[in-house]
């Protein structure tokens, strides 16, 4: 191909655009008329879209056998071909060809153009996510085992060519699962290993006498530090157990009661599955929970389950944040464990669903059965 | 005798939809790193194309069959009636109304770069955005037939 598509400039679509009344122009097909299948006609959907491709703010993320999703910095879109039957004639940009003996200004049409990408916002992929950080869960000492080798750990550029979504939300993804960069790659951190730091973190503030409302970051990382463990990793845990507070030069973190509760009960249950009877639950709870800890039943939403077996109840742990993140695959694995639904137990596994143009209403009514006997009864919902 | 003509029956636009895959943008040995999409010109400077578009398909005579490179389709003028724009094409003994139209989603123009052999990057592929349409001149009723003079015995070789 002799000339650069690029520099094609003698199309006329200056001439085409401006033509004004009583004048005109004639239209031919350019010399270099054909299919040009590496030219493609891209939609924006918006300003704030079209902004982004212009300023070269745009990727298109996916393996060769993914559909292809087109991401700015916030967003992410799936790529739709939308085909015509109309004749949609190309026009290249520029001056007409001024050497041609015409005596109207000639406009030339490079390509017929089958049709066109239309983006559609989408819901970023991020179940791939936490499968991939689960291949190799940082666990402290791991340094001393033998496998050093980088197979299954993942840098952000790594993520970035295999999660298709964008880096705004691939970084929410990352801060949903609690993940943290250690030595370059971003690594979940293995639940034993989250439970020692922050025993570490507690046990050592009633020996300091540290207020857990205000803990200094310096004190706590030079601690833990002489204890053996790795600074990154400590604060980390100050930062999913707790929030920065603002003070003029120390760093002071403040943490969050409730989510220390959770962890304790997670703690008692065992990993999803685990059950057993609520007194005896309640009992191991309160012994692990430190003093002066508040803690009930309310703060474990989204995190157990409650079975009535012959006259006792059971607890068991099953946390909305292990289920999958797109609606079909939720729905599947919620009705696999349990057939029926109140919409009381059911409202906070399916609070954080989020699917662009559709409503929760319109999920669970594109995903579920309602059934209500009558106008007192409660709703029960259960699968299509 | 015109070499170009809009085909007879003229169809009303029909759309289909279907999904991007990955694969349509790169070639199947490409190893897939993220494909940026490239822009060199910025927002002020992003060189504007634009469409003719039109309901139905020009045909070529088989004489000429796929040779079309460079041969003129037709006649495009414009004129004003009452604050109207309205612009006319003509291809061969058809007259198409039709007016401009600003597209209120623009279209960006694409070109799928393929790294040069043998460079030493491993053959990436990357898009470049190289021009947007703002505007098109679109063609949507019936084509009016011209109607010559009848042509007796002598056939005069105009047009």
């Amino acid at each position: 191909m002799a000339t650069n598509k690029g520099d094609i400039n003698d199309g006329g679509a200056e001439s085409f655009l401006t033509l004004d009344p009583d004048n005109s122009v004639t239209v031919r097909y350019h010399p270099d008329f054909g299919p040009h299948s590496d030219l493609i006609l891209l939609e924006a959907p918006d300003d704030s879209v079209l902004n982004d491709l212009l300023h070269g703010r745009v990727t298109i993320r996916g393996q060769s056998d993914e559909d292809a999703v087109l991401c700015t910095p916030s967003s992410t879109y799936a790529m739709k071909f939308v085909s015509t039957s109309n004749s949609v004639f190309l026009i290249p940009p520029g001056k007409p060809n001024l050497l041609d003996p015409q005596p109207n200004p000639l406009v030339s049409v490079l390509k017929l153009a089958p049709g066109n990408v239309e983006l559609v916002l989408t819901a970023p992929r991020l179940d791939k996510l936490r499968f991939l950080l689960m291949q190799k869960l940082y666990k402290i000492d791991e340094e001393d085992e033998e496998d050093c080798s980088s197979e299954g750990l993942y840098t952000w550029h790594d993520l970035i060519c295999s999660i298709q979504a964008s880096d705004e939300e691939l970084r929410e993804g990352l801060r949903f699962l609690s993940a943290v960069e250690i030595n370059g790659f971003w690594r979940m951190v293995h639940p034993k290993s989250v439970n020692m730091i922050l025993t570490m973190v507690l046990t050592n503030s009633v020996l300091h006498d540290w207020s857990l409302d205000a803990l200094v970051e310096e004190e706590v990382l030079s601690i833990l530090e002489s204890d053996g463990f790795n600074s990154t990793i400590v604060k980390h845990c100050l930062e999913t157990f707790g929030t920065k507070i603002e003070n003029d030069n120390r760093k002071l973190w403040g943490l969050d009661k409730k989510r220390i509760a959770v962890h304790f009960a997670k703690q008692v249950l065992g990993s999803n599955g685990g059950k057993m009877r609520l007194e005896i639950f309640i009992e191991k709870w309160m012994r692990n929970v430190q003093k002066g800890m508040p803690f009930d039943l309310n703060m474990l939403e989204g995190e157990v389950l409650y079975e009535t077996i012959g006259a006792e109840t059971w607890i068991k742990a099953f946390s909305v944040a292990d289920l999958p993140l797109t609606p079909d695959a939720r729905f599947s694995v919620l009705f696999k464990e349990r057939a029926k639904w109140a919409w009381k137990d059911l409202e906070p596994y399916v609070r954080d669903l989020r699917v662009p143009g559709i409503s929760s209403e319109g999920l669970l009514i594109k995903y579920t059965r309602r059934v209500q006997p009558n106008a007192d009864a409660e709703p029960i919902f259960s699968a299509r | 005798m015109r070499s170009l003509s809009l085909s007879r029956s003229v169809r009303l636009s029909t759309v289909r939809e279907e999904v991007v895959e990955i694969q349509t943008l790169v070639s199947e040995e490409d190893q897939i790193m993220e494909i940026k999409v490239k822009c060199n010109c910025g927002a002020e400077n992003c060189s504007e194309w634009a469409i003719l578009e039109l309901q139905g398909v020009v045909e070529s005579q088989p004489s000429i069959a796929n040779q079309i490179q460079g041969l003129e389709i037709g006649r495009l003028c414009c004129s004003s009636s009452s604050s109207q724009v309205n612009y006319t094409f003509t291809v061969g003994y058809h007259e198409l109304s039709g007016t401009k139209v600003s597209l209120k989603k623009p279209l960006l123009v694409l070109k799928k770069n393929k790294q040069e052999e043998g460079s030493v990057s491993n053959n990436e592929v990357d898009l470049e955005l190289i021009g947007i349409i703002r505007h098109k001149i679109l063609f949507k009723n019936r084509p009016k037939a011209i109607i010559s003079r009848p042509q007796v015995k002598d056939k005069k070789a105009s047009d």
